[in-house]
């Protein structure tokens, strides 16, 4: 049927075609003219003899790169000439035939007259400037370029300058002689030096992006997101871990850090015996969670003490992270003693200082990750096991907990990218207010429905709703309060909160779309959490991505200053997005079957990454690795354009110095790192897939 | 026992691949399921172990809701469900005995098996599971370096080390030659009559039907058509079944 629909109109009106088919071309036509115009194509240009030769000559330099040298010794010959002709004539010195020697014919000449020089026992072959040297201090003005013929003779007319003296005038020839061995150029060892610097600048920027671009990629695989649906109950929860967790987390590693520097950076000898001991019981305890993992109780108490076992162990982690710290700050103690290799003890103190400075984070982090999982499970056990008219109070909680904390983040974002809380008070307080009235109209009114409706199993439910609700806002309250009060140790909490009511108006507002969230999906028994976050993470990614290297290299610059930290943190970043993408599409073409075979064995989802997703993608995701790292390379040298370090930064100095010979070092080089790395990667390639 | 209940499954996109289907399930039984290509085997036999979640209708397992099941007991329901695919569904570039211990995973410790480490129990059922399909010197080579019977093989061992009370069979000759067939369904038959595990078998050939199963029951577009012992299945409840156009061969 479809045929019979298209077929004639394909093939009855050839007329149509035609006219279409033209005004085709027409418009093409149209849009390269246009194209040509913005683009200045100039063919007087190209064919401009001044520029065809400045070309040439840069082609040329670049042909001939400036990678070795030779020890020179430079020979001077002259002869004399008198211009213009002095009345008595001029009868230059005789020369010593039995050397190398020239003599010009007329001996005299008035300026602008042609003179013939001819030189005599040069050695056969040689090519030099012949010049006129005025008396005049430190002026050589060349006339020409001399050949010395096989029978060691030369033979040039010149041009006498405009340069009349009454003292007789010298001719010169400079012949240079190589008297040694070659030796490297100082641009072939500038290039080296920083050839090197850019290879290792390229390398931890592909590192880091690997190590942050793996975990993030299966976020934004959608075949490993689809699937991925959550009550509304463990999604809120799961938010509000986040923030908890990591205020805890700061809280936990402040409270180290006082007593760590307190202890260790007095007395270091003290370090290395409290790590040995704390590594020998996370050893212990190890082998007991290992013993204890043969046996797969699954009662609540077994469950209850492995938990409380790993996170023993967790915790032990971190304070043998925090002794390893101090102790290898004290590696700078023997940077003198190694010589040659002192950088080694000071790369290991500046992990130290890596460690001790970025400890809090470090715990924040791992304790807001601790607290969202938590936060997930505890959502997932309470929709699970909660009847529904118990459910619903808990429901409205976590969705104006989880939407709260979201928009307090975008608040505090704001205000501190546009300062309103320094600049218009006013705002946020008439927001909050607004808001409260709101939220409080909104709560009365839940409050009186009971009464206003006849009772139903439904208004049971919504009762318990809001009283549940009030009372987590009268428990947040006294909590926040308590908090607040509580001494020393939570005043930052207070600098938090107490100071920003533009964000308690966030927080409000969020929570109100929470409940809204809340309240348009209680029929649902799960929201989509992981499309939810392969769309966050992808357009996250793409916006990363979208922002060039080299203007993330400007930003980096304004902050550490020039200099390959600057490029390797630019590069990185922009690494994190490219890669995750690039990874994540491999994840998505797996083959499908595996993971339905795993996940058929009741595997966990992470586990179902580890067996089924992760040997997939090995071969695909290192021959990404090793492009990216190609990439990289490739594009330091861009970013040394911009002061981010590498051997960009001496490519561009020569090129603005018009020093193409040198330039041309600089790019050979790029080429060798680049093709080696092809090489290598093809090799690698090869044998692990 | 097995129970399921007005089972429906609907598709994005409105295909309806299960319609009110019903039946129930004795323990140690071994049932066929039999019907076109497209008939709703794989989605039936996707739905009891929720690989695919049903639209409406229950599936009860020894009393235990499985369509109600949160995530949780859901898991701990799969790992005592074993499967065997079509496609065998190994993880190409993995050996043979991480395949095989991969069925182990609904049990250990979910940290532990990150880092690829298994209790010493576990890799000795894996290895007994793979001397019991007779690929015991195959366990460290990768899992693409076998035959596709020797995979089969693979997959049949992956669903037993989770010491199932039942196998979910998904067309597992299907991909394979006659000769290779039968050998794969004996050891599926030792698993049913030996281990007393509950077998659903989907298959295409009437004569593997008559030859191993106890039951069973027919899809076609979504109904069930037939529920009884493999020998009535006459001409007519054939053409039923298949359409009155097909021929029976074998």
């Amino acid at each position: 049927m479809d045929n019979d629909l298209l077929g004639p109109a394909r093939h009855s009106r050839p007329l149509l075609r035609a006219v279409l088919v033209l005004f085709g071309v027409f418009l093409l036509l149209v849009v390269y003219a246009f194209a040509f115009e913005q683009t200045e194509v100039d063919l007087d240009k190209v064919e401009d003899e001044g520029r065809r030769q400045q070309l040439v000559r840069i082609i040329r330099s670049l042909a001939h790169p400036d990678i070795i040298t030779y020890p020179e010794e430079e020979t001077y010959y002259f002869v004399e000439i008198a211009v213009p002709c002095p009345e008595d004539g001029f009868a230059p010195a005789v020369p010593d035939t039995s050397q190398a020697y020239m003599t010009v014919e007329p001996a005299c000449a008035d300026t602008g007259t042609d003179v013939t020089v001819r030189g005599f026992n040069f050695e056969p072959g040689t090519r030099s400037p012949l010049s006129f040297i005025p008396n005049v201090e430190g002026i050589a003005l060349k006339r020409a370029d001399i050949e010395v013929k096989a029978d060691g003779t030369f033979e040039v007319v010149i041009e006498i300058p405009d340069r009349p003296d009454e003292e007789a005038q010298l001719l010169r020839v400079k012949t240079v002689e190589h008297t040694g061995g070659w030796t490297w150029s100082n641009s072939a060892r500038d290039t080296w030096d920083k050839i090197t610097e850019t290879v290792m600048l390229a390398l931890m920027a592909t590192t880091l992006g690997i190590a942050v671009g793996i975990p993030l990629s299966f976020f934004s695989a959608r075949n490993l997101m689809r699937p991925i649906r959550s009550p509304l109950l463990s999604v809120g929860l799961f938010i509000f871990g986040i923030p908890a967790g990591g205020l805890g987390g700061i809280l936990v590693a402040r409270s180290m850090l006082g007593v760590g520097d307190e202890v260790f950076l007095r007395t270091p000898a003290l370090t290395a015996p409290a790590l040995a001991g704390v590594l020998l019981l996370a050893w212990l305890l190890m082998r007991r969670l290992l013993a204890a993992g043969a046996t797969t109780a699954d009662t609540p108490r077994a469950r209850a003490s492995r938990v409380s076992g790993w996170l023993l162990f967790v915790i032990l982690g971190l304070v043998a992270l925090l002794l390893a710290g101090y102790l290898l700050l004290e590696a700078d103690r023997v940077t003198d003693a190694l010589g040659p290799f002192g950088f080694l003890a000071g790369f290991l103190a500046k992990i130290g200082d890596l460690i001790t400075t970025f400890f809090t984070a470090v715990v924040a982090g791992l304790a807001a990750l601790a607290g969202a999982l938590g936060g997930s499970r505890i959502g997932h056990a309470l929709n699970d096991h909660l009847p529904g008219h118990l459910k619903s109070p808990f429901r409205y909680l976590a969705g104006f907990l989880g939407i709260g904390v979201i928009a307090g983040g975008i608040g505090m974002l704001v205000d501190w990218l546009y300062e309103y809380n320094g600049n218009n008070p006013a705002i946020p307080r008439a927001a909050a207010v607004a808001l409260l009235a709101i939220a409080g109209g909104l709560i009365a009114a839940r409050l009186t429905r009971p009464v206003r409706e006849h009772l139903r199993d439904n208004d049971l439910q919504a009762l318990a709703s809001v009283l549940g609700f009030l009372a987590t806002v009268v428990g947040l309250a006294i909590g926040f309060a308590l908090g607040i009060f509580l001494g020393t140790g939570m005043d930052f909490l207070a600098d938090l909160v107490m100071d920003r009511p533009s964000l308690m108006a966030a927080v409000l507002v969020g929570g109100l779309l929470g409940l809204i969230l809340a309240w348009v999906t209680r029929h649902l028994d799960a929201l989509p959490s992981g499309m939810i976050t392969y769309y966050l993470s992808r357009s996250l990614f793409n916006g990363i991505r979208s922002v060039e290297p080299l203007v993330m290299a400007i930003v980096f610059v304004v902050w550490v200053g020039l200099g390959p930290f600057a490029g390797s943190l630019a590069l990185a970043l922009h690494t994190v997005a490219a890669l995750a993408k690039l990874y994540s599409e491999q994840v998505e073409s797996i083959l499908p079957g595996p993971l339905e075979a795993v996940t058929a064995t009741g595997a966990t989802r992470l586990q179902n990454v580890v067996y089924a997703v992760v040997p997939q993608i090995v071969p695909p995701y290192i021959a990404f690795t090793l492009y990216r790292w190609d990439i990289n390379v490739r594009m330091s040298t861009i970013i040394g354009f911009a002061g981010g370090g590498g051997i960009g930064f001496l490519l561009q100095q020569n090129m603005n110095l018009l020093q193409y010979r040198a330039a041309s070092v600089q790019m050979l080089a790029i080429a060798v790192v680049v093709s080696t790395l092809d090489f290598v990667s093809a090799r690698v390639r090869e044998r692990i897939v | 026992m097995l129970k399921v209940d007005n089972l429906t499954k609907v598709y994005e996109g409105g295909v309806k691949a299960l319609t009110n289907v019903s039946f129930e399930v004795q323990p140690g039984q071994f049932l066929a399921i039999i019907g076109l290509s497209g008939s709703g085997k794989s989605t039936l036999l996707r739905c009891i172990n929720r690989l695919i979640e049903p639209t409406t209708g229950r599936i009860t397992w020894d009393g235990v809701d499985i369509t109600a099941a949160p995530q949780e007991e859901l898991r701990r329901i799969r790992r005592r469900i074993g499967m065997v695919f079509q496609q065998f569904n190994l993880v190409h570039r993995s050996k043979v005995i991480t395949n095989v211990l991969a069925g182990r995973l609904g049990y250990v410790n979910p940290a532990l098996s990150l880092f690829n480490r298994f209790p010493q129990a576990d890799m000795k059922r894996a290895l007994q599971q793979l001397d019991r399909v007779g690929l015991a010197e195959k366990a460290w080579s990768r899992a693409d370096e076998l035959s596709g019977g020797q995979q089969q093989r693979v997959g049949i061992a992956r669903a037993m080390v989770q010491e199932p009370q039942m196998i979910l069979a998904d067309e597992p000759v299907a991909s394979l030659d006659p000769v290779l067939a039968h050998g794969i369904m004996q050891y599926l038959e030792d698993i049913n009559k030996s281990g007393h595990v509950t077998t659903l078998c989907s298959l295409h050939f009437l004569d593997l039907v008559h030859r191993y199963a106890d039951r069973a029951i027919a899809l076609n577009d979504g109904f069930l058509v037939f529920d009884g012992a493999p020998d009535e299945i006459d001409d007519a409840k054939f053409k039923e079944i298949y359409g009155k156009e097909a021929e029976r061969i074998g």
